[in-house]
């Protein structure tokens, strides 16, 4: 025993150290990421910042000098101020998915028979899908999940659709429209304080499945009016985004960005009147998407 | 080199860093592996590791050794990504399969057939099971060394330890 114990023991010994896998990218990722951070504390800056302030100054002095002289009691803005451009991207082609991308990503979903894992949770959600989580031979450390649809629940031979690692609960399925694509939605808590959703675009020969991890809450709305429903989501710390479909992708804008929130201003998504509200103390600014392609107007 | 100094200053340069991240790097990565079993992540956690030594090492005591240390950052910083991901990130379809294929060149690096055999029986363990394991064999750490980095009694490292051993014993005569 003691010699069976120490030749696994010399093996993993053995084989951990053929690993070593801190490689020099790694390393100079490691630095290029610290001098990014540093350079947003470069000394240079307290020469700039004092510098354009002064540039600045220098700009709109006469526009001030003309608002004195002119009397104006209150300020006019210029139409162009109360339009916003969104500049949609799509998701970023990534192996791993940094917190702050909430991009969705897709993927087309393959059929695996029941017989070949081991069920650990299965719960039918309005009869039109059954969620499943299982375990697969060899590892019943990792979950997988993923469902059936209702088509299939009685079939001999069952198949289901797998998503991929961990499980879901609190789930919440429901039909759909959203980009033109989708059939259904499926979303539920995928961890602490965390719901993921998943679009399911469901054709007769393949199931495509729409990925957003981080979506509190949900609205489904054409924004726009060209009769494909966009979506609007606010994540957990109260983000929005727009995502919409956009040449055969779905993109999306982050609306604090868009909006140029500044800190101390909320921003809020009102969905009886498709308005996103800019909150700054009393002082609410409320936008709408115009008749013009991917643009906010103020509309007070 | 000797990191024992590292108490009495208050940051590292970028040199003193790669140095830093030459001599521990691997060790940082191995034990991120150990407690994710995913390749991605482990490279992810073990980047981040250095990032955070970067920034805090001010906090640094000289309590525990400074290698206990940074594995304290990477265990916290691997916990957290655990936790915030039930669902993990590499999720779709498409992503698994990239996945599946990192794990096999791994499996092509191992010289020989027995250390890949024993290999895939330790990181079967349950999490808590293979980290005490891990951190023995692949880095030599003591007992009283993981009770601190695990913030458990010795007693519960002995006895984990002891049923790692056990059920690596078992799998590996059974797969003969």
């Amino acid at each position: 025993m003691n010699r069976e114990k120490s030749h696994w023991t010399n093996l993993v010994k053995a084989s951990s150290a053929r690993q070593g896998v801190f490689s020099e990218e790694m390393k100079e990722a490691v630095i290029n990421q610290i001098q990014q951070k540093q350079r947003g504390r470069h000394p240079f800056s307290y020469i700039a910042i004092p510098l354009l302030g002064l540039l600045l100054c220098l700009f709109f002095l006469p526009f001030i000098d003309r608002e004195l002289a002119g009397g104006l009691s209150s300020k006019t803005a210029s139409p162009v101020d109360h339009k916003i451009a969104l500049h949609y991207e799509p998701a970023k082609n990534l192996t791993v998915i940094p917190e702050s991308d909430k991009g969705i990503r897709s993927a087309t979903l393959r059929l695996i028979p029941l017989s070949s894992v081991h069920i650990n949770n299965a719960v039918t959600i309005n009869t039109l899908l059954k969620y499943v989580d299982y375990t697969k031979p060899g590892d019943d450390s990792i979950s997988y999940f993923g469902f059936a649809l209702s088509n299939q629940f009685n079939l001999v031979n069952q198949e289901f659709y797998e998503i991929g690692y961990g499980k879901m609960s609190d789930l919440m399925v429901q039909e759909s429209d959203a980009f033109g694509l989708s059939s259904l939605r499926m979303d539920g808590k995928c961890g602490p304080d965390r719901r993921c959703v998943y679009w399911l675009s469901i054709d007769q020969d393949k199931v495509t499945a729409y990925e957003q991890l981080d979506a509190s809450t949900i609205y489904e709305q054409d924004l726009d009016g060209d009769g494909r429903t966009e979506v609007i989501v606010l994540t957990y710390a109260s983000d929005i985004y727009v995502y919409k479909y956009i040449t055969g992708q779905i993109q999306s804008v982050r609306v604090q960005d868009a909006l140029r929130a500044e800190y101390g201003e909320t921003v809020t998504y009102n969905p009886q009147n498709k308005e996103f509200w800019v909150t700054s103390g009393k002082v609410t600014k409320r936008y709408q998407y115009t008749d013009e392609e991917d643009q906010l107007e103020q509309v007070n | 080199m000797e990191s024992g100094y590292l108490k009495y200053i208050q940051e590292v340069d970028s040199t003193e860093l790669y140095n830093l991240m030459t001599q521990y790097g691997d060790d940082v990565w191995r034990y991120a592996y150990a407690l994710t079993n995913n390749y991605e992540q482990a490279s992810d956690i073990a980047q981040e590791v250095f990032i955070k030594v970067h920034l805090n090492l001010s906090t640094f005591r000289g309590r525990s050794s400074f290698k206990t240390w940074l594995f304290s950052i990477t265990r916290n910083l691997a916990i957290n990504e655990l936790k915030s991901n039930y669902v993990r990130r590499v999720l779709l379809f498409g992503q698994v399969k990239s996945l599946q294929t990192t794990q096999s060149a791994e499996g092509a690096y191992m010289a020989s057939q027995a250390a890949e055999e024993i290999r895939a029986i330790v990181m079967g363990l349950s999490r808590k099971l293979r980290e005490v394991l891990l951190l023995q064999l692949e880095h030599d750490m003591s007992i009283h060394e993981m009770a601190q980095l695990l913030e458990i009694s010795e007693g519960t490292v002995k006895s984990r330890l002891n049923r790692a051993r056990k059920q690596v014993e078992k799998r590996w005569r059974e797969s003969k």
